[in-house]
């Protein structure tokens, strides 16, 4: 029962996020493949309720259902209203899924919407009496698309397993969507090839991306990816000289190691690397572009068809004589791919949809067994572990960490004492193990509950789309970096606050279609959301290209409210007026909407981001749009810092925030408008004197040490008396009332036993720099 | 074996020749940035390069795309700091053949290397 709730919950979230896309999609093919997707989601949906009983949601998925299958066979149209319906049931499936885990008896569906989806379902039977109407999805993709879609269906994970180093297991996933990015590319120079006009340009960037994915391939150890992209950088650079005969012969062979290359990203993602027997593929390249030469007995054979092609240069085997059919059309493709590299699975059920005449029941079923083989390589191989489970496995390795940090320093003073050194070494042999273990246990365990933000992001754009509907508004929502992953607390303290900026940008930020296009904007508003990895820091910026924030107003409220004055609001900076929105109760909204308009939301913002231990920065231009930006620390509760002494005590430095490691002369620190700063290298680096900071009396002497901390773009310099080495430390949070006005974000504890604060760069180099800033403002 | 150092600290350089000696490697040539690397490769014809990221004059990334364009072929580990991750992904397009994070231990290294010379040799 359990599996099955927490089963659904994802699946109804997926379902939810394929239905707007769906609304939106442009493709019919798109479409199709989204339909199929709901569908299955509501079906599996369906079954495991029905096994269980669960009358309720069984009738309402299967009321959903049938709509679906309409929609899916086209003969019912994407409308609004059939999408509202559909949105609602998967509301109200989710609604009842929520009851059941909380133990309660599901609630009967509403009857109108179930009428309403009966009527969708039936209401155009006369249309139905045309099934051949609607391409059949499979038999008409476009060849050279065909393979790349189908690629996915070897789902026996066919090469060897990667055997590289952790350093670069690390970078693989960069690697993945850079090879997927540069594969892209070598597909857009191919298109240009064909046309004389562009085809020296062409040229040109395909040998530029081969030549950088070549240095990625040979990083990555991929030596039969190597080979190959040398040979197509190679044939790049001499395209110019060939004849318009051979191109084509080129082309066709640059499209199948295009695919090739796509089917190694794609097995990237299993740390696994593909072979082939390319030398024949290669030869016949390298053959035509040095003198467009190619043995007649096989021009022209591959008909056009990138599969057909690497069965014809022997890179993929011919299955039962199924690639040598003419039809160029059929594409047989996805059946062959599974063939070679994975032995074994389905070849005929592969091959029917081509058949435009099959019974449209036959069909459906094939396509079931099709899609849903496509899903399988995508869905990881998982396990469901309860949270708490996972929580106390980190207290633990926590907890090992600070022993292992004692034994090694056990292991440092054993050596002075009267031992025998052969067991001193032994022993230091086995702590050395132990350290490097304990490292990795940590980088798994951390792993284990990093989560992608696109569990947050892929509910947005329905949220989106419902403001959208309600306020008659053309909102369009873009997203980027959805996989930025995030320890798991942050993600579910984020949810809120997202929701609520940009319920604000849709409802305030964005303004009336008839508004925009009289201020000569496009009827359709945007909003970009944006996460990425910073230093060791997860920017998360939501941009509106809407009316952007007054000051004037905002301003005059905040005097109303009492949070200024006139005479303090001239002084501030256009950000301090901007982050009263934060406050509580304070909206400008003239009248309470549905959806906002109390002033709760952004104060629920700035709570939840600042548990987070985050920044909040909102820059605005009037008339042009809003950005909100977020910075949150990676909590990940165990990190590699440096620990400094500062007067009598220690203080630890996160690592992942250190640049560099300075020795200031007394000579070269200067003072800018009371401030101290040194020049490294080419900045001005500002300089914090972290006794003054932390209340220690100043004393003299010249052997200071500057760390230079980095947060997005801006470096300071922390001035401290002694550098004690490096630590693992394991964060232990600190509650608001103890680090009052003090710089830290929590505390650690040491080798000997010992608490050792932890310093909070983010706010450091904010004060300094603020402070910095308003002082020169000042000034001037 | 050849190989060549190129670090803006002495300290950092020190530390990286210790440790090479350690290993049995013991033909070395240090350079305080990449200008100064690059006026050095042609004398001294390195077979291993051990490049930071951050220096003065020109960084750790534009020597080793200079170095590349030249069309050596001498196999280049980066050193970088925790905060410059992110970009190895720069530094592997401009060819570099691996690369050690900062502060790295003895062993690390050592290891570093022998993965990147085994590459080389197969």
């Amino acid at each position: 029962m359990q599996d099955f709730l927490t089963e659904s919950g994802e699946l109804i979230e997926q379902l939810d996020a394929d239905l707007v896309r769906l609304e939106a999609a442009g493709s019919p093919e798109e479409a199709q493949e989204l339909c199929n997707g709901c569908f299955r989601a509501l079906h599996t949906i369906k079954g495991a309720a029905s096994f269980l009983g669960l009358t309720a949601v069984t009738t309402f998925a299967h009321a959903a259902e049938d709509t679906l299958n309409r929609l899916r066979k086209g003969e019912v149209d994407v409308t609004e209203e059939v999408m509202d319906a559909l949105l609602q049931s998967s509301d109200i499936v989710k609604g009842m899924i929520d009851q059941l885990s909380e133990g309660e008896e599901a609630h009967e569906g509403p009857k109108e919407l179930i009428d309403t989806l009966h009527a969708i379902a039936e209401g155009k039977t006369d249309t139905a009496g045309a099934p051949d109407s609607q391409p059949t999805g499979t038999g008409s993709t476009d060849d050279t698309q065909g393979p790349d879609q189908e690629a996915n269906t070897d789902d026996s994970k066919p090469g060897t397993p990667l055997n590289l180093g952790p350093q670069k297991i690390d970078l693989l996933e960069f690697m993945i969507t850079d090879i997927q990015d540069a594969s892209k590319q070598i597909g857009e120079a191919v298109e240009g090839l064909c046309n004389d006009a562009t085809r020296e340009e062409s040229a040109s960037h395909l040998a530029e991306v081969c030549e950088e994915m070549e240095k990625t391939a040979e990083f990555f150890e991929l030596d039969e990816l190597t080979s190959l992209i040398k040979v197509l950088a190679s044939v790049a650079l001499k395209l110019n000289d060939s004849s318009h005969e051979s191109i084509q012969e080129i082309t066709i062979r640059i499209k199948a190691a295009k695919f090739l290359i796509d089917q190694q990203a794609e097995s990237l993602n299993d740390q696994r690397a593909l072979s082939w027997p390319l030398e024949t593929l290669c030869a016949r390249l390298t053959q035509l572009a040095e003198d467009g030469s190619i043995d007649p007995q096989v021009k022209g054979q591959h008909q056009g068809d990138v599969q057909a092609l690497l069965v014809l240069d022997g890179v993929i085997q011919e299955q039962a004589g199924a690639a040598s059919q003419p039809q160029v059309e059929a594409s047989p493709a996805p059946a062959e791919t599974t063939d070679a590299l994975a032995p074994g699975s389905q070849v005929s059920e592969d091959k029917q949809p081509a058949k435009k005449e099959e019974a449209k029941a036959a069909e459906k079923t094939d396509k079931d067994t099709g899609s849903r083989s496509t899903a399988k390589p995508v869905a990881e191989q998982t396990i469901r572990v309860e949270v708490s489970r996972l929580e106390s496995l980190l207290n633990l390795v926590g907890q090992l960490v600070l022993n292992k940090n004692r034994v090694l320093a056990l292991t440092r003073n054993i050596k002075d004492l009267p031992i025998a050194p052969e067991t001193a070494e032994d022993f230091s042999d086995a702590a050395g193990d132990l350290d490097h273990l304990m490292s990795e246990l940590q980088v798994s365990v951390m792993r284990t509950r990093m989560q992608p933000l696109a569990k947050l992001f892929d509910r947005y754009p329905r949220v989106i789309r419902d403001m959208a509907r309600m306020t008659d508004k053309k909102i369009n929502l873009e997203i980027v970096g959805k996989d930025t992953e995030v320890d798991k607390s942050v993600l579910e303290q984020l949810a809120d606050p997202l929701v609520h900026i940009l319920r604000n940008s849709s409802d305030h930020g964005v303004e009336n279609p008839e508004d925009r296009k009289a201020a000569g904007k496009n009827e359709t508003g945007t909003i970009h959301l944006e996460a990425e990895h910073q230093g060791s820091h997860v920017r998360v910026a939501i941009t509106d290209d809407g009316k952007g924030l007054d000051r004037e107003v905002l301003g005059q409220k905040a005097i109303e409210k009492g949070l200024t004055t006139p005479e303090k609001l001239e002084q501030l900076a256009d950000e301090d007026v901007f982050g009263f929105i934060f406050g509580a109760g304070f909206s400008t909204a003239k009248q309470v909407s549905d959806l906002s308009g109390r002033g709760v939301g952004m104060d629920v913002v700035r709570t939840n981001i600042n548990k987070l231990n985050g920044t909040i920065n909102v820059m605005s231009k009037k008339g042009q749009g809003t950005t909100i930006e977020i910075l949150i620390p990676l909590t990940v509760a165990i990190m590699p810092a440096m620990v400094v002494g500062v007067g009598d005590h220690v203080y630890s430095i996160p690592l992942q925030s250190i640049v560099e490691i300075v020795r200031p002369e007394p000579e070269e620190v200067k003072s800018v408008s009371g401030h101290p700063v040194m020049r490294l290298r080419d900045i001005v680096l500002p300089l914090v004197d972290m006794r003054q900071r932390l209340d220690e009396p100043p004393i003299e002497d010249g052997g200071r040490f500057a760390v230079v901390v980095a947060v997005g773009g801006q470096r300071v310099g922390l001035c401290v008396d002694r550098l004690v080495g490096q630590q693992e430390i394991v964060i232990k949070p600190l509650d608001d009332s103890f680090t009052q006005g003090g710089p830290f974000s929590g505390a650690t504890i040491q080798e000997d036993g010992e608490v050792c604060l932890i310093l909070d760069v983010v706010q450091l180099i904010r004060n300094s720099t603020s402070s910095f800033s308003s002082e020169t403002k000042t000034a001037a | 074996m050849k190989v060549m150092l190129v670090d803006d600290s002495k300290t950092m350089r020190n530390i990286q020749k210790g440790i090479l000696t350690q290993l049995g490697y013991t033909d070395l040539e240090e350079a305080c940035d990449g200008l100064d690397a690059l006026s050095k490769v042609g004398a001294f014809q390195p077979e291993l390069l051990l490049v930071d990221w951050n220096m003065p004059n020109m960084d750790g990334l534009t020597f080793v795309k200079k170095f590349r364009e030249q069309g050596n072929k001498a196999p280049v580990i980066m050193v970088t700091t925790e905060a410059e991750k992110s970009r190895v992904v720069e530094a592997i397009k401009a060819g570099v053949n691996n690369y050690v994070v900062k502060p790295f231990t003895p062993d690390l290294l050592g290891e570093r290397i022998k993965e990147t010379l085994s590459r080389i040799a197969a």
